[in-house]
């Protein structure tokens, strides 16, 4: 995808946190400055466990702060009484990386949260993911946000662009203070709620597909696609042919882009702002 | 007098022209010439009959052709031939104008839906290029890009390569709602054995609980036998989602499908 390896690679700046334990109380920070502080950045994160707060603020730089409670860096171990040496550690280890305008934090797999609160440019797309622990969380950011969590919420605040936001068993939530007239979006949750707040102006297409839950709006609504009644049909022979068709499709302010909201077991809100 | 004075006075006469004395001496002539009578005779039919013909009034397209020709001499030098033309065509009342140009627009458009015939190349091309666009958006870097993708191949005909493209969407995207909008794309496709395939071999390898829930819907409408016997293997999973277990056999129950895996397949 990137164009410009050569130039990626010399951008790069590979920097490791590694906190000891006795730093394991305070807060721990780190300024990465942009390749190109005049075009947008990229976030990117990827935790296993954990909590993700993402922020927009006035400034060129990112800004991590981490309070969490990390390993012994492996040069502060204590000599093994058994003669033997660590050559690899399950220890947590956080990576950032800058290159391009994308800033990568990554962490090795392990069972420890590590609580994360990121500073951003106003123009930053954030991709984040997250399996356990907590939320991600993110505020006032405009670009192409996508966000993904298994066993916690999904919460975008007064963010501007587009959004693809999904969890397994928490909320999706989203307020946006403007829409990409051209971009599609989609929110999804199996076990929780999906609530996004859109402008009261917006022309979009709502495809709506939930199996156990409600769907509520306040916006004004025009049915384009009813769910097809379920047909079924089957021969002798064995075959049958079932038709369920659960998703509708609503125009507001005359349609436009797809946005997609789909449950399983949650509710679907869909509030003008 | 003698024969050569008779078509003179002859003249005359038919004029009404002719003077008593001449009348006298044409008449003394006639009793005693044969041939200037007969020429007499001849020459009065014939007056005769001209003077019975109607007048001819010329008609209003010769006066219309006059004018035409008469402006045009007028106009000649005076400008471009494009101007002279446009000045004599060109109608003078906005309406006619309108209509005029309406016509000609019209009469384009239609020149130019018969003319393609010859660009169905281009237009092939073009749609080649189109489905090129269309596959680069399904593997873009950006979800909304590829949710993008994914909403144009379903408006797009059943090429293999769209088909395929959406069963590798199906399969490792990145972001579960792009791989759901995937199976959605690919439902109204299925009872084609290559898409039932991929979602049957898709739900063995899923463990996204809404995923798993979509392709259940999707295979159970396509019916066929290996599609429902994949939702059947599919309960057989020990660390199946229970609200998905459930679903799937209620599912399988209304679709009058046994929920216990068939030993023959």
């Amino acid at each position: 995808m990137n164009q410009l390896p050569i130039y990626r690679a010399f951008l790069t700046t590979a920097l490791l946190i590694a906190v000891s334990s006795a730093r394991a109380q305070s807060d721990e920070r780190l300024v990465v400055p942009l390749s190109d502080p005049s075009r947008p950045a990229v976030l990117e994160i990827s935790l296993f466990s954990g909590d993700i707060t993402v922020k927009a603020y006035d400034g060129n730089e990112v800004i991590i702060v981490t309070d969490a409670p990390l390993h012994q860096a492996d040069e502060e171990e204590e000599p093994r009484t058994d003669g033997l040496r660590r050559i690899q550690s399950s220890s947590v280890g956080l990576t950032a990386e800058e290159g391009n305008n994308t800033v990568s934090l990554r962490m090795d797999f392990s069972p420890q949260g590590v609580d994360l609160e990121v500073t951003v440019p106003r123009r930053t797309s954030v991709h984040a993911s997250l399996v356990n622990g907590g939320d991600i969380t993110i505020i006032g950011v405009t670009g192409e946000h996508e966000l993904s969590n298994v066993n916690g919420d999904v919460i975008a605040t007064d963010v501007t662009g587009s959004a693809v936001m999904n969890s397994t068993n928490g909320d999706v939530q989203a307020t946006f203070a403007a829409v990409s007239a051209t971009k599609p979006m989609s929110f999804s949750s199996f076990n929780g709620d999906v609530d996004v707040a859109l402008p009261a102006n917006l022309a979009a297409d709502l495809i709506v597909t939930s199996q156990q839950g409600d769907v509520l709006t306040d916006f004004d609504v025009a049915v384009e696609q009813d769910p097809a009644v379920v047909e079924r049909s089957g021969d002798a022979g064995g075959r049958y042919r079932v038709r369920m068709q659960r998703e509708t499709r609503y125009a507001i302010g005359g349609g436009g882009p797809d946005i997609q909201f789909r449950t399983f077991n949650g509710d679907i809100m869909i509030r003008k702002r | 007098m003698t024969c050569e004075e008779t078509p003179a006075l002859l003249a005359d006469r038919l004029l009404g022209q002719s003077s008593a004395t001449d009348e006298r001496r044409l008449e003394a002539h006639l009793a005693t010439c044969a041939a200037c009578r007969a020429e007499v005779a001849a020459s009065a039919e014939l007056w005769t009959d001209m003077g019975a013909l109607d007048t001819v009034v010329p008609h209003e397209r010769l006066r219309a052709r006059f004018h035409a020709a008469l402006a045009a001499y007028e106009a000649r030098d005076s400008g471009h031939w494009l101007d002279r033309m446009l000045e004599r065509w060109w109608p003078r009342q906005p309406a006619l104008q309108a209509g005029l140009a309406a016509a000609l627009l019209l009469v384009g458009v239609l020149i130019g839906q018969r003319l393609p015939s010859s660009t169905d190349g281009e237009v092939a091309a073009l749609r080649s290029e189109v489905r090129t666009v269309g596959l680069a958006l399904l593997d873009h870097q950006s979800a909304s890009e590829r949710l993008l993708g994914v909403a144009w191949s379903q408006r797009t005909e059943q090429a293999p390569e769209v088909v395929n493209a959406l069963l590798e969407r199906v399969q490792y995207d990145a972001s579960v709602n792009v791989r759901l909008a995937a199976v959605d794309a690919l439902r109204s496709r299925t009872s084609r054995p290559e898409v039932d395939a991929g979602l049957a071999l898709a739900l063995q390898q899923q463990d996204t609980p809404l995923l798993q829930v979509a392709l259940t819907d999707a295979l159970l409408e396509s019916g066929s036998a290996e599609a429902i016997e994949a939702v059947r293997r599919m309960l057989s999973r020990a660390e199946l989602d229970p609200a998905v277990r459930e679903y799937a056999q209620t599912a399988l129950t209304e679709a009058g499908a046994d929920t216990a895996p068939r030993a023959d397949i």
